[in-house]
C-alpha cells in the first residue's frame, strides 16, 4: 500500500472516529520514537540524573507522554584518552566489513589521511575513511572552512543508515537550522528529512556524500529504507 | 445518483464515506493547485494533507447559504498555502488535532501525485481552452493568477463588473464540461 493510499485510510479513519468518538481506536504503530533518553544535569560536572523513558510513539513526536520514573546516576567524566579507548574497543567489538561493496566513491585512490572527498558544495564539503571494520566522515564546513567535525560508525551500521555528522543553534539563520552531512551507501539518491511522516526536505547524494542545511524542523532521518529519529532542536 | 460537494461536506459529520468521496473527488484539483504553486511534490501533498484535514475538522462549520463548497475547500488551501510560504513550513496541526498517524511519502507515491496532479491540470486546460476568448482571459487572470478583479478589468479595458461576469460564466462553463467529462 502506498503512502497516498495510507494517507486516505488517515483521513478516513479520522472521519470515522468524528462520527463515532467512543469507538475503539485501532492499535497505533509506535514510528520513529519509541524510547526517548533524556538526562537533565542536576549540577556539578559529576552528578547526573538521568531519565530513560519508554513512551509510545505520540502523535506530537516533540511531547512525548512521559510514563517512567526517575532514576538518579552517577555520571563517570571521561578524558579524551578514555573517549579514545572507548573508540577503539567500539572499532574492535564491529564485524569486518568490506565497507567498498556499499560505498563506491572507497574504490577511488585515497588522499591525505586516507581521505576521499564525497561531496563539496556551498554547505559543506565531505570526505570519507573507511577501515576494516568502521566508516567514518570528516565535515568541513562550507567551500573553505578548515574547521571540521567527524563521526565514525561500524560499517555494518553505516552500510544502512549511513555515517553522519549533524550541527544545530549556529548563530546564523532560523533557530530550528541544522546543517547535516555525511555518506549514504550505494543505491540511495537523496536523504529525506522527514518530520510527523512527511518530506521537510530532500538532500541529493553525489558519490554518496551530501551536505544540507535544513530549516525546516524534522524528527528522522530516512537513507534508503532506514529511517533514524533523530532529537529535535534545543538550543 | 452523484452527490453534490455541499451534500458531502454536509453528511461528513454522520457518514465518514462521505468524506472519503469528497477527497476522492477533489484530491486531484487540489494536488494540482499546490503543485502549481510550490517547487517540490513531496511539499505539495503535504500541503493537500492538511488542507483535507481542515475540512475534515471543519466541515460542520460549512454554510452553504455562505457559498459553494468548492470555493471553501480551496480558501482553506488557499490559507494553508498563504501559511505555510510566510513560515516556511507546512502546518501539520489539524493533522495532530485528529490523530492522523504519519505517513511515508515516497518516490513512487510523488509520482502518482505528479500524475494526478497532471491529469487535473490537463482536463482543467482543456475546458478553459473550450472558452471564447474574453471569458479564458478573465478566468485566467482571476483564478490562475489570483489578480483583482480591479487590475484585471483595468488590463482587458473593461469595468470589473464585467470581468466577474465573465469569471463567473466562464467558470460555469468549465464546471459543465468536466462534469460531463466525469458523467462520460
Amino acid at each position: 500500500m502506498s503512502g497516498l493510499d495510507d494517507l486516505r485510510d488517515e483521513l478516513v479513519a479520522a472521519a470515522e472516529r468524528r462520527v463515532r468518538p467512543h469507538a475503539r481506536r485501532r492499535p497505533r504503530v509506535p514510528r520513529g520514537l519509541a524510547l526517548l533518553a533524556a538526562v537533565a544535569v542536576l549540577g556539578g560536572s559529576t552528578a547526573t540524573a538521568l531519565t530513560v523513558v519508554s513512551a509510545p510513539a505520540p502523535d506530537d513526536p516533540y511531547d512525548p507522554v512521559i510514563t517512567a520514573g526517575t532514576v538518579t546516576a552517577k555520571a563517570i567524566p571521561m578524558t579524551r584518552a578514555d573517549r579514545e579507548r572507548m573508540k577503539r574497543e567500539r572499532a574492535a567489538r564491529a564485524p569486518r566489513t568490506d565497507a567498498g561493496r556499499s560505498f563506491a566513491v572507497l574504490a577511488e585512490p585515497p588522499g591525505e589521511d586516507g581521505l576521499r572527498l564525497a561531496v563539496a558544495n556551498a554547505t559543506a564539503r565531505v570526505f570519507v575513511r573507511a577501515t576494516d571494520r568502521e566508516t567514518c566522515v570528516r565535515v568541513f564546513a562550507g567551500r573553505r572552512g578548515k574547521g571540521w567535525s567527524g563521526s565514525c560508525s561500524p560499517t555494518v551500521v553505516a552500510r544502512e543508515r549511513g555515517a553522519f555528522v549533524f550541527t544545530q543553534c549556529g548563530k546564523a539563520g532560523p533557530p530550528q537550522r541544522r546543517v547535516v552531512a555525511g555518506v549514504v551507501p550505494d543505491g540511495v539518491g537523496a536523504v529525506l528529512f522527514v518530520r510527523a511522516g512527511v518530506v521537510q526536505h530532500r538532500a541529493p547524494v553525489t558519490r554518496n556524500g551530501f551536505a544540507a542545511t535544513v530549516d525546516e524542523p524534522f524528527d528522522t532521518m530516512v537513507v534508503g529504507a532506514t529511517r533514524t529519529p533523530l532529537p529535535p532542536v534545543s538550543c | 445518483m452523484r452527490r453534490s460537494d455541499e451534500a458531502l461536506l454536509r453528511a461528513t459529520a454522520h457518514d465518514a464515506q462521505a468524506f472519503a468521496a469528497l477527497y476522492d473527488r477533489h484530491l486531484p484539483a487540489v494536488l494540482a493547485y499546490f503543485r502549481r504553486r510550490v517547487a517540490e511534490p513531496e511539499v505539495a501533498v503535504d500541503l493537500a494533507a492538511e488542507t483535507f484535514a481542515r475540512v475534515l475538522e471543519h466541515a460542520a462549520a460549512f454554510d452553504p447559504g455562505r457559498g459553494r463548497a468548492l470555493p471553501w475547500l480551496f480558501a482553506i488551501a488557499r490559507n494553508l498555502l498563504t501559511d505555510a510560504l510566510r513560515e516556511r513550513a507546512v502546518a501539520d496541526a489539524a493533522r495532530r488535532r485528529l490523530g492522523m498517524e504519519p505517513v511515508e511519502v515516497g518516490d513512487a507515491d510523488l509520482a502518482r501525485a505528479e500524475e494526478l496532479a497532471d491529469g487535473a491540470a490537463r482536463r482543467a486546460t482543456a475546458a478553459l481552452r473550450g472558452l471564447d476568448r474574453a471569458k479564458r482571459d478573465a478566468v485566467w487572470a482571476r483564478i490562475v493568477l489570483e489578480r483583482d478583479y480591479e487590475e484585471i478589468a483595468r488590463d482587458l479595458e473593461c469595468s470589473p463588473s464585467v470581468v466577474r461576469q465573465r469569471v463567473s460564466r466562464g467558470v460555469r462553463a468549465m464546471r459543465a464540461q468536466l462534469a460531463e467529462e466525469e458523467r462520460g
